[in-house]
């Protein structure tokens, strides 16, 4: 039955699809959520962590060492930016905007310059990263299970964060509201640097995780920057479960029209995005 | 009163303009090298000045300002090849350029802020990859030379208008001269206009001298595509600049109008000015259209400079060179925009063709040195979000005369 093939393996890269989107987004519900900032270089974020994260495996041949590295990086650079880019223009949103949205071009710029023609992830002997499957005379990547497992790992992490630990709960409280925070003793700006270098981290990691499966390529930032914009708006901005939900929503729906109707494959995605802005400028999934 | 009028032409404060304008149209003649690189920053110019009408004065941040951009380059394409005639074309791609970014403004009514601004990102690369995706190839429309830029005429027009500016900028800087009390202050002026007047006149015999021999090769029989090759890139320079120097104008008469001083109370304050009586989303709509308009010129006379039009005009990449234009001039300010786009232009299309050649040596790829430009001109947009959030040229207008005042002292002729 080649329908019932297509259909799942159209499902198996769904689900991957959705939990790579997830991972892009997730920390740009954070940042969002917490500081009212829409960070719009986090894309630019997860392309360069894919970067570097390809090239740091290129140096040490080594994946959970790689995926280190750009993690740590990816802290530094949040913790950088927040200082020298965002915390000079808090309480300003048209500031913000701008001010991200040139970021955001200056590390296209940066990516090109650097790796002009992308890079390209090598074949290892792990099976994990480089192995296939076949279930039901289909063959499957195992890294894409791999990346759904992440995916969920993460949202569980996310969920866990947030509800039991004092960080999670302070960061709750933050997005609920700031001022009633900062009388109930709370340290927003330390909040606030630390909120900002999470969701960066977060971004390197989703992109060092997605390197393996899609390569390093020239479209990738600009690709899943706008992937990570539609989740939450699709999501509704500050609700950190309606992200999980939306990835589900956009990964299923590129993936299928991928498999039945090609040419429209990424546009919809888009298309996705400004009909929600348009219909339920709050989010499908927001409170 | 019309010669009242035609007296109004020559004002002592008009002096600089009218120099500036017959410095611009004397570039190509010191190096021929300068047309093209400089005809392009002159339509980023334009787009810069566009955008400022939305973002600016009406206060709306939209990052699909590409869309007008490059639909009106599409059309002009199209249209060219279809054989209409050029200057026809470009209002008709203005008007249908605006009519579409007012459509985009629709939403605006309901999603604001951010939102707006993702919105119109989403919607510039939607239709960039539905072009891309459904077309299944490269989509690149090439307009053969056009005949407008080949006639003579534009050679003609080119060197009376030439002389026309030098001599109003002559007559300007007389009475400028003659107006000015102070003597220091008045022999400094002479000084300098007369050294620009010398620049300009040495640039205008070199001009004239050129223009001469070509028009005495064309009667001899020159080769057609020699006479192309003078000619095609001074008329599509002197279209752009042209084309430049008509927005800037329409957009300083639409900021002085009523509508214009209207846009800037609702982005001071739309809910007081909806109290007032103001329509606000009507007078949104207006600055849409009138945002597009002129963005549609530009795209249009961007076809000029680029006769290849591929889908990359719908590329975040020209937004953000309007933004930057825009940021780095000025917002709300009329001459920051203009003189922000030309330098963002030049850093990005004139000094991106240069770098390959000087940075050969550090081991970089020309495409990664042409990328240097870009980069040093997003570090100077990031910087100057930061630390000017009203743009090089606002920021003179509000502190500049501080400055003013110190030089003039330190020349010695300060008011005491």
């Amino acid at each position: 039955m080649p329908l019932l093939e297509l259909l799942l393996s159209a499902i198996v890269d769904a689900l991957a699809y959705s939990s790579m989107i997830y991972m892009a987004a997730l920390g740009l519900v954070i940042i969002f959520g917490l500081m009212d900032v829409f960070n719009l270089s986090h894309g630019a974020f997860f392309g360069l962590g894919a970067y570097i994260f390809v090239t740091v495996f290129y140096a040490t041949n080594n994946f959970l060492l790689s995926i280190l590295v750009t993690a740590l990086i990816g802290a530094a650079v949040g913790l950088a930016t927040e200082r020298l880019i965002i915390r000079p223009v808090y309480g300003q949103p048209l500031a913000q905007l701008l001010v991200t949205m040139g970021l955001m071009t200056l590390l296209f710029t940066l990516i090109q310059l650097v790796w002009p023609t992308g890079l390209w992830f090598p074949e290892t002997e792990s099976f994990i990263v480089s192995g296939y499957v076949e279930i039901a005379s289909v063959r499957v990547r195992v890294y894409k299970f791999f990346l759904m497992v992440v995916g969920f790992t993460l949202f569980a992490l996310m969920s866990i964060t947030l509800s039991k630990t004092m960080f999670g709960v302070k960061l709750r409280a933050g997005t609920e509201s700031r001022e009633l925070a900062r009388v109930f003793g709370v340290n927003i700006d330390r909040l606030f640097s630390l909120g900002f270098m999470l969701g960066s981290l977060l971004a390197f990691l989703g992109g060092a995780l997605v390197a393996p499966l899609t390569h390093a390529t020239v479209e990738l930032p600009v690709h899943f920057s706008l992937l990570a914009f539609a989740i939450p708006v699709v999501g509704g901005m500050k609700s950190y479960t309606g992200a999980f939900y939306a990835s589900l929503l956009v990964g299923f729906v590129d993936r299928f029209v991928a498999y039945f109707a090609p040419w429209l494959t990424f546009a919809v995605d888009l298309f996705v995005m400004i009909a929600v802005l348009l219909l339920k400028p709050e989010g499908l999934f927001g409170r | 009163m019309r010669v009242e009028k035609l007296r109004g032409l020559v004002l002592p404060h008009r002096a600089l303009g009218y120099l500036v304008m017959a410095a611009i149209l004397a570039a190509p003649w010191v190096d021929r090298s300068l047309a093209a690189g400089l005809a392009l920053s002159y339509v980023w110019a334009s787009l810069a000045l566009s955008y400022n009408i939305l973002l600016g004065f009406a206060g709306v941040a939209s990052f699909g300002h590409a869309v007008p951009f490059g639909v009106a380059a599409f059309l002009t394409a199209y249209m060219l090849k279809a054989g209409v005639p050029y200057l026809v074309v470009i209002p008709v791609a203005g008007i249908v350029a605006g009519a579409i970014y007012t459509v985009m403004g629709l939403p605006a009514y309901r999603v604001r802020g951010i939102y707006y601004a993702i919105l119109t990102l989403a919607i510039a690369e939607a239709l960039r990859s539905t072009i891309e995706s459904t077309a299944r190839t490269t989509v690149a429309l090439t307009v053969g030379s056009i005949a407008e830029l080949e006639s003579l005429a534009g050679l003609y027009i080119y060197l009376a208008l030439f002389l026309l500016l030098v001599a109003l900028a002559l007559a300007s800087a007389a009475q400028d001269v003659k107006s000015t009390r102070r003597k220091r202050a008045r022999f400094l002026k002479a000084v300098v206009y007369a050294v620009f007047l010398a620049g300009l006149a040495a640039a205008g015999y070199r001009m004239l001298f050129s223009s001469a021999e070509f028009l005495a090769g064309v009667s001899a029989g020159m080769p057609r595509v020699r006479v192309m090759r003078f000619l095609y890139p001074l008329n599509a320079y002197l279209l752009s600049a042209v084309a430049l120097a008509a927005c800037y104008i329409a957009i300083k008469r639409l900021a002085e109008s009523p509508l214009g001083t209207t846009l800037v109370a609702i982005r001071e304050n739309p809910v007081r000015a909806s109290v007032l009586g103001y329509n606000v989303f009507a007078h949104q709509l207006a600055a849409f259209f009138a945002s597009g308009f002129f963005g549609g010129i530009a795209g249009s006379v961007y076809v000029a400079s680029i006769p290849t039009v591929m889908t990359d005009v719908f590329g975040s990449d020209k937004t953000f060179l309007a933004l930057t234009g825009a940021i780095i001039g000025g917002l709300g300010t009329l001459v920051g925009p203009a003189v922000g786009g030309i330098v963002a232009g030049v850093l990005r299309d004139y000094l991106s063709s240069l770098t390959p050649a000087l940075l050969s040596v550090s081991g970089l790829t020309p495409q990664q040195a042409q990328l240097i430009p870009s980069f040093v001109l997003g570090v100077i947009y990031i910087a100057v979000v930061l630390a000017m959030p009203y743009g090089v040229w606002g920021t003179w207008l509000l502190r500049g005369w501080k400055l003013k005042r110190k030089l003039e002292n330190l020349l010695g002729f300060g008011a005491s």
